[in-house]
């Protein structure tokens, strides 16, 4: 069976760690060549693709701070250069809820800052991957939300909560734009995800409350939204735009 | 990467000898599924089911009406025998009429909830009941782009269609526990044999040309094209596939981005 993605390449960002790093090597491993973004992830970026080098796969960590216009523009720049070719996917996965609060005592900078990576850094990398996917007539870009973004998201995390929420509707805008280019926009809304972000914003006992909710009765692995990303990616999902998939076990269906 | 995605896994396709019903077949059992191919029309299932075992697949045909319980229970039990289990069970079976709502006979409309609903809940009756034992299973229950958004002249369709989401996610609630996932896909538009069928009423409902009909609904399409039963096929694969392994309770649009809720 010929890989499924060989001849593209992916930028990923937040590839370093957590659902991220599981994107990486889904693409990676399905014949795709991957930039993996990482911001303060440095050595898991740097290992993640020595490991997947190793097996054969082309990873190259790139550090940028998505909330940057002029690191985003020179780190699709330099996936480009690197592989001799415009970016065909973008899976915009880079995202942080810093710390938790009431909306009457949160800080004005933990909302900017919050809204910057996850909902602004989906919307830089979109601008400056958009014209190679354009000349091409052909591009993927996938968006990671949340189950936040349709539940409200868990205490003091109103900022996560609408910065996904908004992200889910710049997905359904790409994809009205982005249609008659031959480029499909969508998103992955995932429930709660054994990952280390879940980890710090939960206890053990929250997380065996949050799992019981779960009609599937599990909390999800990182690979299984990777999964869903490399169907999206794949000639396979060739009609499916503005459309967002959730992988939550069941836990919400609107 | 690579290998077969369903291999040995036990389909079931009803609806299987034509159109969308019948590229799912074929996709299955490339991927290594042993396909039932089960329609009303003997013949088109078993040209279907000849079809796949002439490109080295596995697959057999089945005849009966997705309404009648009795002969559904039977086929299903024939399955289980024939092939050794059920993994996947795919509610495709319909019918669509295109019909102004003054004009829709309780016929029409007893027939359409028939067929599209209640013979979806037959399926997910008999399916759930031979993956019990195993405690694995994949149902997928055809809706479509009439299942998220209304009408007009197609309110049974749209009715019936909407009902398979309903049950979708009642059942997906009530199986997940029992390692069963259950979701829903909605096509757009999708020129099959079906849409020939009733192109000409569509035609009048819109006061177009037979002919002016394609280029009318594509051109409503952010991705200025109508889906293809290989566009079903492909996520069918893939949302009855273990890549899909958290996903249950879903209603996965396929509209070229005409609908996005």
């Amino acid at each position: 069976m010929q890989e499924p993605l060989a001849g593209h390449i992916a930028m990923v960002t937040g590839g370093a760690t957590g659902i991220g790093a599981a994107i990486v090597e889904r693409l990676a491993s399905a014949g795709a060549r991957v930039g993996c973004c990482y911001r303060s992830s440095r050595a898991g970026a740097e290992a993640l693709a020595a490991r997947l080098g190793a097996q054969g796969c082309a990873v190259l960590p790139v550090q940028v701070d998505v909330a940057s216009s002029e690191a985003v523009r020179a780190a699709v720049e330099s996936i480009t250069a690197h592989f001799g070719g415009p970016v065909s996917i973008l899976v915009n996965n880079a995202g942080d809820q810093i710390a938790t609060a009431p909306v009457d005592s949160m800080d004005e900078e933990l909302w900017d800052r919050v809204l910057a990576v996850n909902l602004k850094g989906a919307f830089l990398c979109a601008k400056y991957c958009i014209p190679g996917m354009k000349s091409a007539r052909s591009g993927r870009i996938i968006n990671i939300s949340s189950i936040s973004a349709h539940s409200g998201g868990g205490p003091g995390a109103a900022h996560y909560a609408a910065s996904k929420a908004g992200l889910e509707a710049f997905t359904r805008a790409l994809a009205k734009e982005l249609g008659p280019f031959n480029i499909t926009a969508n998103a992955v809304a995932p429930g709660v995800i054994l990952t280390a972000l879940h980890q710090r914003f939960n206890t053990p006992e929250s997380l065996e409350k949050l799992r019981q909710g779960v009609p599937l009765a599990r909390l999800g692995v990182p690979d299984e939204v990777a999964a869903v990303v490399a169907f999206l990616a794949s000639a396979d999902a060739a009609y499916i735009t503005g459309e967002i998939i959730a992988v939550n076990g069941g836990l919400r269906m609107d | 990467m690579g290998g077969p995605r369903l291999a040995n896994r036990v389909a079931v396709v009803t609806g299987g000898g034509s159109g969308l019903g019948a590229e799912m077949c074929r996709a299955f059992a490339r991927e290594g599924a042993l396909v039932a191919v089960t329609d009303l029309r003997a013949a088109a299932a078993e040209a279907v089911a000849s079809e796949i075992r002439a490109a080295g697949g596995q697959g057999d045909a089945w005849a009966f009406d997705v309404s009648e319980r009795a002969a559904v229970e039977e086929a299903a039990g024939q399955i289980v025998q024939r092939f050794g289990g059920l993994d996947i069970w795919v509610n495709n079976a319909g019918i669509s009429r295109v019909v102004p709502f003054l004009e829709c006979s309780d016929e029409v409309w007893d027939t359409t909830l028939r067929i599209n609903l209640k013979g979806s809940f037959i399926g997910c009756q008999v399916a759930i009941r031979a993956m019990l034992p195993r405690q694995r299973g994949a149902i997928l229950n055809m809706s479509s782009q009439s299942g998220k958004v209304g009408n007009s002249a197609y309110a049974a369709y749209c009715a019936s269609k909407f009902g398979i989401i309903g049950l979708t996610q009642s059942l997906a609630i009530e199986f997940a526990r029992h390692g069963i996932r259950v979701n829903a896909l909605c096509p757009g538009v999708v020129f099959t044999p079906l849409w020939e069928a009733q192109l000409p009423d569509y035609a009048r409902k819109r006061n177009l040309r037979a002919e002016e009909v394609q280029a009318y609904m594509e051109d409503k399409i952010p991705m200025g094209r109508a889906c293809t039963p290989q566009d079903v096929a492909q996520a069918a694969v893939f949302l009855v596939s273990d890549e899909a392994a958290y996903i249950t309770g879903q209603a996965v649009n396929l509209a070229g981005g005409s609908v996005m809720h």
